[in-house]
C-alpha cells in the first residue's frame, strides 16, 4: 500500500505544477478523510464544508510547499485541515455547546472503526502512536485525544472532563511528554 | 518566557500542534517558529505523529457542491481577474458579459448540485412536464465568503448556499443584500442574504427578471435588516451574471 502514498505524493507534485486533473484526483483520494476529521471537530456540516474548501484552495495554491520530510502526504493534508479547523473553532467556538459529559466521546483505541486503506497507507505512524498511547494513564490519554479530535482548549477540557484546570493542563503536558519519550526514545 | 529550555520547547511544540496552545502564547510561538529551524523540526515531528490520529476516523465523503465551489474558485481566479467591487452599473454589465462565458457550463453544474436533495426513492414519472430552469450564479462578496444562488422565477423562489468563514461585513451591525439589475440597469432588492448555511425565500413581489439571458446580480453592504431606501446605500461588494441552467 506504500504505492498509495507514492501516488498521492505524485499528485501533489503535479498539482504544484498547476495540473487540475491531478488536483481533482488528489481531492477524490483524500477529501473524505479530511472531511471526516473536520465534521468531528466542527460538528456542523456547513462549517466543515467551508473548511474543506479552504483547505483544498490552500493546497492548490501551496502544493509546492509540501516536501516528503513533512511526512506522508495524507498526514500532511490532515495537518492542513486540522489547523484550519482550529482557526475556525477559535473564531466560532462560542456558538458551540460543549456537552456536559464528554468523556464518552474520547476515542477508545480498541473500539474505533478504522479505515483499512488509510491505516495501510500510514501504518507505521499509526502503529507507533497507538502503542505509545496505551502507555499513557487514562486521563492523560483522554485529554490528549479530546484535544485532538474535538479541538478543545484547556478550559474546555476541564469542563468536559470535570476536573480543575491545572490538573487538566498537567494531564495534557505529561501525556505529550510520555508520548514524546515513547515515540523517540 | 525562555525558549531555550529543551523540555519547554518540546512541550510548546507539542501543544501547538495539538491545539491547546492558544491566544498570545500561540501567536508568540508562531513568530518564534519562523526563525528557528530546530523548533520547526519539533513541530514537524508532532504533525507527523498526531496527523495519523485523524486517519482512524471513518472516511466521510463531502457533498459534490464542495468540489464545484473549489473548481469554480480556481478557474474563476484564472479567467476573471476583475476589480472586486465595481461601483458603477456599467462596469457590472461589462463584467457580466466577460464572466458569463466562463460561468455558463459551471452554472449548469451548480444548479444540478443544488437540486440534489436528500436521497429519496422516487416512483418513475410517466409524464415528464418541462419545467423552466432556474437562474444560477456564484458571487464572492469578500473575505472568503461565497454565495451559490439559484433564482426560479416560475416558482418565485430564491435559494442561497453560503460557504466561507471570514465575512466581508460585521453582522452585528451590517448585512449583505442581494440585487438584480433590470433592463435599464436599476437595481431591485431580492432580499437580505443569510449569514451562514443555506436559506430559501420568496422573490419579493413586483420584481421581475430582466429580459437579458444573463441578468446581473449584485451584493451590497447594508445596515442590518437591509437597505432602508430600497436602493443600495452601501458599497457594492461584487456583481456578476446569473445564467439559465439549460
Amino acid at each position: 500500500m506504500a504505492a498509495d502514498a507514492a501516488l498521492l505524493q505524485k499528485l501533489l507534485v503535479d498539482t504544484a505544477r498547476g495540473d487540475q486533473r491531478s488536483f481533482r484526483q488528489l481531492y477524490d483520494a483524500s477529501s473524505s478523510h479530511l472531511f471526516s476529521l473536520l465534521i468531528r471537530m466542527l460538528k456542523r456540516r456547513d462549517w466543515a464544508e467551508e473548511a474543506l474548501q479552504d483547505c483544498y484552495l490552500k493546497v492548490w495554491q501551496k502544493a509546492e510547499t509540501y516536501a516528503p520530510d513533512k511526512g506522508a502526504p495524507l498526514t500532511w493534508l490532515m495537518t492542513v485541515a486540522r489547523y484550519r479547523a482550529l482557526d475556525l473553532l477559535r473564531m466560532k467556538r462560542p456558538e458551540v455547546e460543549i456537552p456536559e459529559d464528554d468523556e464518552g466521546r474520547a476515542m477508545d483505541f480498541e473500539d474505533e472503526t478504522e479505515d483499512p486503506q488509510a491505516r495501510a497507507v500510514e501504518q507505521e505512524g499509526i502503529g507507533a502512536l497507538q502503542e505509545c498511547m496505551k502507555g499513557l494513564q487514562d486521563e492523560q490519554q483522554r485529554s490528549v485525544l479530546l484535544a485532538y479530535y474535538e479541538g478543545y482548549t484547556h478550559q474546555e477540557l476541564a469542563q468536559a472532563m470535570k476536573a480543575p484546570l491545572g490538573t487538566v493542563k498537567s494531564w495534557v503536558r505529561r501525556g505529550l511528554q510520555k508520548l514524546r519519550e515513547c515515540l523517540e526514545p | 518566557m525562555k525558549y531555550q529550555n529543551p523540555q519547554l520547547r518540546q512541550s510548546l511544540a507539542a501543544e501547538y500542534v495539538l491545539g491547546t496552545l492558544r491566544g498570545r502564547a500561540r501567536t508568540r510561538f508562531t513568530r518564534l517558529l519562523a526563525g528557528d529551524s530546530a523548533l520547526r523540526g519539533e513541530v514537524r515531528f508532532w504533525e507527523q505523529r498526531l496527523g495519523t490520529l485523524g486517519l482512524r476516523l471513518k472516511p466521510l465523503a463531502p457533498r459534490p457542491v464542495v468540489w464545484a465551489a473549489i473548481d469554480y474558485a480556481i478557474n474563476a481566479s484564472k479567467v476573471t481577474a476583475l476589480p472586486p467591487a465595481p461601483g458603477r452599473i456599467n462596469l457590472w454589465r461589462v463584467w457580466a458579459v466577460a464572466a458569463s462565458l466562463a460561468t455558463v457550463g459551471l452554472g449548469f453544474e451548480l444548479w444540478q448540485l443544488m437540486s440534489q436533495g436528500p436521497q429519496i426513492v422516487e416512483v418513475p414519472r410517466i409524464v415528464q412536464v418541462a419545467q423552466p430552469t432556474p437562474y444560477v450564479a456564484m458571487l464572492a462578496p469578500g473575505g472568503d465568503t461565497r454565495y451559490v444562488l439559484s433564482l426560479a422565477p416560475h416558482t418565485g423562489m430564491i435559494k442561497a448556499v453560503v460557504t466561507g468563514a471570514q465575512s466581508p461585513v460585521d453582522y452585528g451591525s451590517r448585512c449583505l443584500e442581494l440585487w438584480v439589475l433590470d433592463d435599464s440597469g436599476t437595481p431591485h432588492s431580492l432580499g437580505v442574504l443569510p449569514e451562514s448555511g443555506e436559506a430559501q425565500w420568496p422573490m419579493p413581489k413586483g420584481v421581475k427578471m430582466p429580459s437579458s439571458a444573463t441578468p446581473t446580480l449584485a451584493i451590497s453592504d447594508e445596515p442590518r435588516g437591509g437597505s432602508p431606501t430600497g436602493a443600495p446605500t452601501g458599497p457594492v461588494l461584487t456583481a456578476g451574471p446569473a445564467v439559465r441552467a439549460l
